[in-house]
């Protein structure tokens, strides 16, 4: 497991680690903790889509239907009398079970596994909206904590954020990472060298359902009431989407970079309400059609045209 | 697009499971909900209707995958556009809707030639994924764009001079369907027409069997490229029109409309348009059922269950070559 630590990744990652587990410590601002809190969520999500969408090259537009099946599923066995992290971990596990009905998609190459991912989602919502036991179009009320403290909050989404992104980085720097990549760049050279194309894909979209079941189940613990709409909204599939693309797709560095940008603006231009799927979406075809490597790619461009006269 | 030769042992299945499908329905609807038959031929009707404006917003998006080689995301947003633009011009100039029909197609046809050069070309360089992730980013922004001018209610585009009834042997068949379904039928002959005799539709079918040899045979690709995204976003204003025209239309449907247009697609095998016409009226009927029998809340989980089903059985679709 070290072993993916190489160089500096290992100092980096616990530095990180203190320094955002103190911050509450020395921050007392309720604003920016609570923007911090979403942006962990955002970073795990993005990571998380990273490994289907961006590693594997499956892109897929509907994960929102692993975030509200993550969602509902910890809401149900909160209000069953059972403490919600319970209820985090089983909507993990349901959502990856769940991600099992795409497999047919994986039949064909191309885009059926992004349709597939986005008519699961509609219909999802649809059962939802119409499933009276869990509360139908009308949703459920949570349990409002009688005291307010944002900082267990702040943790829950920090070890998630954190865990995802060990996750992701084992993904990355191990033999299954590269299977991936290969698969992504490749199908037919990559089965001919004797990889399995079909378990790899499973296991891939498995990983990142989970991790977003387990998003949806941090972000509900904070809700006081979720409904069918707002929690498979288009948005939780789509925005990790952005984060990535903008970020720089298929890298480690890419989608957690992606997610701290398109928080800071999301959180700018919070006054556009509905309209910030518009302002992103014209970003997002900026970023597709002058720079389709992200800022990572242009980043890293960029440094080399700055090192290269002084070395 | 090549024209994909039909295997008759396939359109042979085609008729038993229409027969299959409608007599199941029929069983329920007369024998367990005790209706009368006449209530099922109007069923029938109308899904049927349904399914040809369905036929006409497939074929369109058969088209721009067929030459480009990627699924047009936004194919319902623009769908929907059409359907506003047509509202809006038609109150504007105080005209019936159906003769705005052609205003609607070229306007749809610019902003797909706008579309095509000054994004999807330079996207298409980097692979399969960049043009997905622009019609969806384009979708999202239609759709953002549509509740703003237009706000997210639904609309009805009435049309005076077909909003009567008939009664043909006491099924009653509003005019507005009945004019839509034999337009779409017409329109989707001609397109095929046009795809398989003229030159142009030459040019469609050899860049979608080899994009580089055809190009090498002196094709030019992104001019072709253009005119087949621009029809395909035509032909979607045209059907989006005549939705509203029948239902209605709403920025918000534009998502459930992309997904019924590919599974159909998907259906009827990607590429062909005769499949997409077949799809169409497979689904129209299927939903036109399963909406009176299960109830409305159930009709989009019929184009998913059939996109998971053809997936499963028939990846390459009903008319698609393996």
């Amino acid at each position: 497991m070290m072993s993916i630590f190489k160089n500096r990744s290992l100092y980096l990652f616990i530095i990180a680690t203190i320094a955002l587990g103190l911050l509450p410590l020395v921050v007392k601002n309720s604003y920016v903790i609570y923007m911090l809190f979403i942006m962990f969520i955002f970073i795990g999500l993005s990571t998380g889509w990273n490994i289907i969408g961006g590693l594997t090259g499956q892109v897929s537009l509907g994960h929102a239907v692993f975030f509200g099946i993550g969602s509902y599923t910890t809401a149900v066995v909160w209000l069953s009398g059972h403490p919600p992290i319970s209820g985090i971990m089983l909507g993990g596990m349901l959502a990856g079970i769940s991600a099992l009905l795409l497999i047919p998609t994986f039949r064909l190459r191309g885009i059926y596994f992004a349709i597939g991912t986005l008519f699961l989602n509609e219909v999802t919502k649809q059962v939802f909206l119409n499933w009276d036991a869990v509360g139908g179009g009308v949703g459920l009320y949570l349990p409002i904590p009688t005291v307010f403290v944002l900082e267990p909050f702040y943790y829950t989404a920090l070890a998630y954020c954190l865990v995802t992104a060990l996750v992701a980085l084992f993904v990355h720097r191990s033999k299954l990472g590269l299977t991936l990549n290969a698969i992504r760049e490749d199908e037919t050279a990559a089965s001919v060298l004797g990889i399995r194309i079909l378990p790899y894909k499973i296991l891939a979209l498995v990983i990142s359902a989970v991790i977003f079941g387990i998003g949806g189940g941090v972000y509900t613990s904070y809700q006081t009431y979720i409904e069918p709409h707002s929690t498979f909204h288009l948005e939780w599939g789509i925005g990790p989407v952005f984060m990535a693309i903008l970020g720089g797709f298929g890298t480690f560095l890419g989608p957690i970079l992606g997610a701290v940008v398109y928080t800071l603006i999301g959180q700018s231009v919070a006054t556009l309400a509905n309209m910030r799927l518009l302002f992103f979406s014209i970003i997002i075809i900026l970023v597709v059609r002058f720079m389709p490597e992200g800022l990572i790619g242009h980043t890293k461009d960029l440094v080399k045209r700055l090192v290269r006269p002084l070395g | 697009m090549s024209i994909a030769r039909p295997n008759f042992q396939l359109i042979a299945a085609l008729i038993l499971a229409f027969v299959i499908s409608s007599a199941i329905a029929y069983y329920y609807v007369v024998y367990v909900m005790n209706n009368t038959s006449l209530l099922f031929a109007q069923l029938v009707t109308s899904g049927l209707m349904l399914g040809g404006i369905y036929g006409l917003a497939a074929t369109g998006l058969t088209i721009i995958f067929g030459v480009m080689k990627i699924i047009n995301l936004a194919h319902g947003e623009l769908m929907m556009l059409g359907g506003f633009i047509s509202l809006w011009i038609s109150t504007f100039l105080r005209t019936d809707p159906l003769f705005v029909l052609p205003i609607s197609f070229v306007v749809l046809f610019v902003i797909g030639v706008f579309f095509q050069s000054t994004l999807f070309n330079s996207a298409m360089r980097y692979g399969l994924n960049p043009p997905v992730f622009l019609a969806f980013a384009i979708a999202l922004a239609l759709q953002n764009l549509m509740i703003l001018a237009w706000t997210a209610d639904v609309r009805i585009i009435r049309s005076p001079l077909i909003d009567s009834t008939v009664q043909v042997e006491g099924v009653s068949i509003q005019l507005a369907r009945f004019v839509s379904f034999i337009l779409a039928i017409v329109l989707i002959l001609l397109v095929k027409a046009f795809i398989e005799k003229t030159m142009i539709g030459k040019g469609l079918r050899a860049i979608s069997q080899n994009r580089e040899a055809a190009a090498l045979m002196g094709i030019n690709v992104s001019i072709v490229n253009v005119l087949a995204y621009s029809l395909g976003v035509g032909l979607a204003a045209i059907a989006g029109t005549m939705l509203g025209m029948v239902f209605s239309v709403s920025p918000l449907d534009g998502p459930v409309l992309t997904s019924k247009t590919i599974a159909i697609i998907v259906l009827g095998g990607i590429g062909s348009v005769a499949g997409a016409l077949v799809g169409g009226l497979i689904l129209g009927l299927i939903e036109t059922y399963v909406g009176y029998i299960v109830g409305s809340g159930f009709i989009n989980a019929v184009a998913l269950l059939t996109f998971l089903l053809v997936l499963i059985l028939r990846p390459s679709g009903l008319f698609g070559e393996r």
